[in-house]
């Protein structure tokens, strides 16, 4: 393949000052790892971080998987799949498992990892102490100290507020019994399935410029309280309008003409090869 | 840096994330179709991890026999700034060093701060192979249960690695590399007992 610029965008230095970064994330989990953040083609805060370690990780061979909040084919999405492509000349999938790489915005597919697969998570926020500590300063020096009583006090005042722990994404969770970690704006749905799991999932912040990790078989723990455990949003009674699928994550839609609510798999690949087997009851 | 190098660098940095995400399990480089125009006084596994993970930016020291010539080498190669055990990045311990050199590259190497716990150094440790001598027993993240492993003479310098990752996060990074360009990892979370003993190290 003939290209104006080097394989996978990036010259040779700037992926190797990723990937140190990145194997530093792997051997302290949940600690975020700082990094130079290159300058991209798309602009910060839309998925650079997350495109700068899936660049430094892709070679010849890969097949790659894009989704933005669960689809393949949202405009983000594409937009990161092509050009990770027109860069490598790689394959692309939809199929969860097919994929060696999966770059993720706010989603972990509904397929569980697989050994080796790599998801590779877009971050806004990496910080989960932001919320009561702007100092960068100060908010590394609470996670040595391991000082994490601002993040409780965070899920206390909304339980205060509201009566349960509200907020629908982005809920901390406790790494390997050491750091508190932002796990990305996933729903909570999600929460659980990053603990012990087979696969690899590595963090990328652009704008803020950190790398963090969770490797495979890894404790990790959603924060919660004695009496107020932690809970996923709950999908009791729904059933997916295209392929049937119960206790997967939904998309809550509404009918425009008899504004009759219904729900859709939020994984748009699961749902599709669902009703490619044959799952699907209602097409 | 030739076309070739940009997927073989790549390829080994995967094997080494893999290395890193599954402690104790042993990925190989594939180094088939690597040439290096030039001799080197180690193995070409190792010539690898030094180009895939060395360059201006960071420094390194190499331990040895032939460490002033390996040095000499790695610097022309990568631009990586020699150091010494104390402040080097990557420390690179090369198979001829003796016992008490390679125990002293781990005792003086980094460990990083409590607040700048990436900040400490990597060993890179060559090995003739691993051996099938299976006495030491893995646990920790990356370890779905446990893994047993053979560290090829090495399984000794355990209890100075046990020292200096005392305090987590802290600690110091480990890879080993053989003849055959395979590749083990042991990340600073790795707990590692005596299969013969119950002492842990």
């Amino acid at each position: 393949m003939k290209n104006a610029y080097n394989f996978a965008f990036f010259d040779e230095g700037s992926k190797k000052e990723i990937r140190r970064a990145t194997l530093k994330a792997v051997a302290i989990p949940g600690y975020q790892v700082p990094f130079a953040s290159r300058e991209m083609p798309i602009a910060r805060g839309w998925g650079t971080g997350g495109l700068q370690v899936t660049l430094s990780l892709i070679n010849r061979g890969d097949v790659i998987k894009v989704i933005d909040q669960g689809t393949d084919e949202s405009v983000n999405a594409v937009s990161i799949r092509n050009l990770i492509q027109k860069t490598t000349g790689i394959q692309a999938t939809i199929d969860t498992l097919e994929a060696t790489v999966i770059q993720s915005r706010h989603r972990i597919p509904e397929e569980p990892l697989e050994e080796e697969q790599i998801l590779v998570l877009q971050v806004p926020m990496p910080e989960p102490l932001r919320f009561v500590e702007s100092s960068e300063y100060k908010t590394k020096r609470l996670h040595g100290d391991g000082e994490y009583s601002g993040a409780w006090l965070v899920l206390y005042e909304k339980i205060m507020k509201f009566g349960k722990m509200t907020g629908g994404a982005a809920h901390p969770v406790l790494v390997h019994d050491r750091y508190v970690m932002s796990p990305s704006p996933i729903p909570k749905y999600d929460n659980p399935r990053l603990d012990h799991s087979e696969g690899i999932q590595l963090f990328g912040a652009g704008r803020e410029k950190k790398i963090y990790a969770i490797p495979p078989y890894t404790r990790v723990v959603s924060l919660a309280f004695d009496d107020y455990p932690f809970e996923v949003e709950s999908q009791e009674g729904r059933v997916c309008r295209l392929c049937g699928a119960r206790g997967v994550f939904f998309d809550e839609l509404e009918d425009e003409k008899t504004h009759e609510v219904y729900y859709q798999c939020n994984d748009s690949s699961y749902c599709l090869k669902r009703l490619n087997q044959g799952g699907g009851d209602h097409v | 840096m030739k076309e070739s190098l940009v997927h073989e660098t790549a390829k080994a940095y995967r094997r080494l994330l893999l290395a890193g995400s599954y402690p104790g399990r042993r990925f190989n480089l594939d180094m088939e179709a690597l040439e290096f125009d030039f001799t080197m006084p180690f193995s070409r596994g190792l010539m690898l991890l030094i180009y895939t993970l060395i360059d201006a930016e960071v420094s390194f020291k190499v331990v040895g026999k032939s460490a002033q010539e390996a040095t000499r080498l790695i610097s022309r190669l990568t631009y990586g700034r020699p150091s010494d055990l104390s402040s080097a990045d990557f420390i690179i311990v090369l198979e001829d060093a003796t016992e008490a050199e390679k125990g002293e590259a781990i005792l003086k190497s980094k460990v990083g701060t409590l607040i700048d716990p990436h900040r400490s150094a990597t060993l890179v440790m060559a090995v003739g192979t691993f051996g099938e001598k299976n006495d030491l027993v893995l646990k920790g993240p990356g370890i779905r249960e446990k893994s047993v492993i053979s560290l090829g003479g090495l399984e000794a310098l355990m209890t100075l690695r046990e020292e200096k990752n005392r305090e987590y996060p802290m600690g110091i990074d480990m890879v080993f590399v053989d003849h055959a360009g395979e590749i083990l990892a042991l990340p600073r979370t790795t707990q590692i007992e005596r299969r013969s003993s119950s002492w842990p190290m």
